[in-house]
């Protein structure tokens, strides 16, 4: 037991009456010293002549020694006292003999302090059972409080004026004050408590309850802040006036600061909410059973469900999920990487079926149960229409398989025609040809006419399909683009087209022009039909002018023109000028085929620019053509 | 037919067989001319099989092969003759209708040693038979083998 430890009940006042611990020879020692202090200040006094002082000495001394000796020594002081008594104030003095006159005196003396020691032992017996008594309400009490020691919760008790007066180990160990430090002290200037009302309510409660509970705020010895629930009950004294304060408390600071978190969680969570109720993706938890614990409002709108309905349902079922695997297979993996993407096919309140692209999360909640947020975007639409896509290239695939097939059918069409087409031609020519020189001598003028009219019809015809193949070759034939220095082609289709016309008066005037990426054979073969045109057209003018310019040169973008001076057109043919065998002379006036200028723009056409044309009958014309760099550019 | 000739006419139109050994005898070589109608039977005057087994052992100093050939085509021949150590070396001229520029690349790329076009008009034609015809029955130097100038 700890010495130091207060008493509840109030028992100092016994501490100073403990009697001395005697030996046996002290003890002894102390009733021979009594009687013989006595003795002597009897016969001291008795020599300054004053009377009967020994009696009440030698009384004393027996109860000093009869006290302090108990029995033993008591019966001594008696013994001792009545020998010396006899001895030196009795007559005979200095004879241990009584004289019988004495006898009464004698024996009351003997009597009186038989008396006196008696008292003494009994008085001695009785306090010493008291002391007794006392030791073992001492250990009681003891025991009781180390049993208040036992307890974690801090308890302490106070009187009405607040001052600690017991203060046990629970609260030793949590506010961190020994019971000495505190004693004595004002439990609320000490702990600087909090009160979450005020103290005057706070004790007009107690004082009719008897009791009060509430969480009190304090500081510790080491200056942190806790926050104790704390119950205090009332003591009265029998009289009924209230005397202490018991207070029991335990430490709440970390349930405090939880319920504080998860406060501030849940108001972030409210938040979190609100924010994901902002967005028009829609957002659902559900957690491991597969039941909505949450619905958004981009959910709401998705699928036709409030919250209300949506929330508790088990979400596969209620949407009636289509997945794009085995449902085993898609949990497996959100499981191993927490994420899982992919489409699926939901339907909404009203029964329609939607696609959405969705996004499943795996988190968990604070009881670490795993909870699944669910982002879907509805992706329907454009499902559809990436269906019809593919459809529509299906279709498109299909039709180039049929292109492919009929342009295979026209390659052979065409090539039949080269060589069997031009054959008969031939024969016919030739033998006309024979026939003439054979017959040359018998044959008449109008005879020669007709044969010559069969070569002419040949020749032409031979020139029809020469032409009209070099046509189909171009629709056919694969561009082969390279940079073409467009201004040194037109002087090569220049010289080409001089080399076949005759001698005539020309003035060419050919600008400065790009470079361009095409294809040059093919863009060759535009140009020489273009002058050729332009020569040809020009026939019947004195001084014919042909020019070849640019007149538009951008990055990716080029428009070049031949120009003459010639017979022209009229504006609303225009239309006619670029259709195939379509003419606008007669072939008297222009021979030609009528294929030039539908060559011209289908090789125009292949480098994804236009023709167009402008003239005035007996004014000229001028021919136009674009290029674009970005087909000729690959 | 004399089975010894200079020029193998690989042609199966009569017409124009006809007009291009009109074109030779101005030069007097038209009965150099030895005529198959299609491609197998230039293979088997080439080979000495069928009814040309008992021929001269020589080459013709050039072949005239037409394309559009019934059974063995002339690109097929071609392929054929370029293809035999014994062969390649005679020279040949494809003579077709076709401008095609397929047949053309086709037939450079198989070895072809001039590739020209019957031209409809029949001076044009007849100038270009006589021309091939001197060039390369008369004037080129044939490969060893050939038949020679009698």
């Amino acid at each position: 037991m700890n010495p130091s430890r207060i008493d509840a009940s109030e028992s100092v006042a016994y501490e100073s009456s403990r009697p001395l611990r005697l030996t046996h020879f002290q003890r002894y020692g102390l009733a021979v010293f009594s009687v013989s202090v006595a003795l002597a200040a009897a016969l001291f006094l008795q020599h300054f002549q004053f009377r009967d002082a020994a009696v009440p000495l030698l009384l004393f001394a027996c109860a000093i020694s009869s006290w302090y000796g108990k029995q033993g020594p008591a019966v001594l002081a008696v013994i001792l006292s009545l020998m010396g008594f006899s001895y030196l104030f009795v007559s005979p003095i200095y004879s241990l003999r009584v004289a019988p006159s004495e006898f009464p005196y004698f024996v009351i003396f003997a009597a009186f302090t038989s008396l006196i020691s008696w008292f003494a032992t009994i008085r001695r017996r009785v306090d010493d059972d008291l002391r007794l008594i006392r030791d073992r309400l001492k250990v009681e009490v003891e025991e009781r409080s180390s049993l208040l020691d036992l307890t974690h919760d801090s308890i302490f008790v106070r009187d009405m004026s607040s001052n600690i007066t017991y203060w046990n180990r629970g609260a030793e160990e949590f506010y961190e004050w020994t019971p000495k430090e505190v004693t004595g002290k004002r439990s609320d200037e000490l702990m600087s408590t909090i009160y979450p009302k005020s103290l005057e309510e706070i004790r007009a409660e107690l004082l009719e309850t008897n009791k009060w509970e509430g969480e009190l705020t304090r500081t510790k010895a080491d200056g942190t802040q806790v926050i104790v629930a704390s119950r205090w009950s009332l003591r009265r004294n029998q009289q009924g006036h209230p005397v202490a304060i018991l207070e029991t408390s335990n430490d709440i600071t970390v349930r405090k600061r939880r319920e504080k978190e998860i406060q501030t969680l849940n108001h972030e969570l409210a938040t979190q909410a609100r924010l994901l109720d902002q967005t028009h993706d829609s957002i659902f938890f559900r957690n491991v059973n597969g039941l909505i614990t949450y619905w958004n409002r981009g959910a709401q709108e998705l699928y036709g469900w409030s919250p209300e309905e949506a929330i508790g349902k088990r979400s596969h079922e209620f949407l009636r999920t289509i997945f794009p695997a085995a449902v085993e297979d898609i949990d497996r993996e959100l499981l191993r990487t927490s994420v899982w993407e992919g489409e699926l096919k939901h339907t909404k309140a009203d029964g329609t079926e939607v696609v959405v692209a969705s996004r499943w999360s795996l988190s968990r909640d604070d009881q670490g149960q795993p909870i699944v947020m669910e982002t879907s975007n509805d992706i329907t639409e454009r499902r559809n229409r990436e269906d019809e896509i593919r459809k529509l290239n299906q279709q498109l695939s299909n039709r180039a398989v049929e292109l492919d097939a009929s342009n295979k059918d026209l390659e052979a069409f065409a090539y039949s025609i080269s060589h069997d087409l031009r054959a008969p031609l031939r024969h016919m020519a030739g033998f006309a040809e024979l026939l003439c020189k054979s017959a040359a001598a018998s044959l008449n003028e109008k005879s020669m006419h007709y044969v010559t009219m069969i070569l002419e019809a040949a020749n032409r015809m031979g020139s029809l399909i020469d032409d009209l193949l070099a046509f189909s070759r171009i629709g056919r034939a694969e561009a082969h683009n390279s940079l073409v220095r467009l201004e040194q082609l037109v002087q090569e289709a220049v010289s080409e087209v001089r080399q076949d016309g005759n001698e005539r008066k020309i003035a060419w005037k050919i600008d400065p022009l790009p470079e361009w990426y095409g294809d040059r054979s093919m863009l060759r073969l535009a140009l020489v039909n273009l002058i050729s045109n332009a020569v040809k057209f020009t026939r019947t003018q004195p001084q014919a002018e042909i020019e070849i310019g640019c007149t538009e040169h951008k990055k990716d973008h080029v428009v070049l023109f031949v120009k003459d001076n010639g017979v022209g057109f009229d504006m609303k043919y225009s239309n006619k000028l670029f259709g195939v065998f379509q003419r606008l002379h007669a072939q008297e006036a222009f021979e030609g085929t009528g294929i030039g200028l539908a060559t011209v723009q289908r090789i125009v056409h292949r480098h994804g620019g236009h023709v167009w044309a402008e003239g005035i009958v007996d004014g000229g014309a001028t021919f136009y053509f674009s290029l674009n760099k970005s087909r000729g550019a690959n | 037919m004399e089975t010894l000739g200079r020029i193998l006419l690989v042609e199966d139109d009569q017409k124009d067989v006809e007009l291009t050994l009109e074109a030779l005898e101005e030069y007097n070589l038209a009965n150099e001319v030895v005529v198959a109608v299609d491609g197998e039977q230039a293979l088997d005057y080439l080979y000495y099989r069928g009814k040309f087994m008992r021929r001269a052992r020589e080459n013709p100093a050039v072949l005239l092969l037409d394309l559009k050939l019934p059974k063995v085509n002339g690109l097929e021949v071609l392929q054929q003759i370029k293809s035999d150590e014994n062969l390649k070396l005679i020279p040949v001229v494809v003579l077709t209708s076709s401008h095609e520029e397929k047949d053309m690349v086709a037939s450079y790329k198989l070895g072809v040693n001039a590739y020209v076009v019957k031209p409809v008009d029949f001076h044009e034609f007849v100038n270009a038979i006589k021309e091939l015809g001197v060039f390369w029955a008369v004037i080129n130097e044939p490969p060893p083998g050939s038949v020679r100038k009698r």
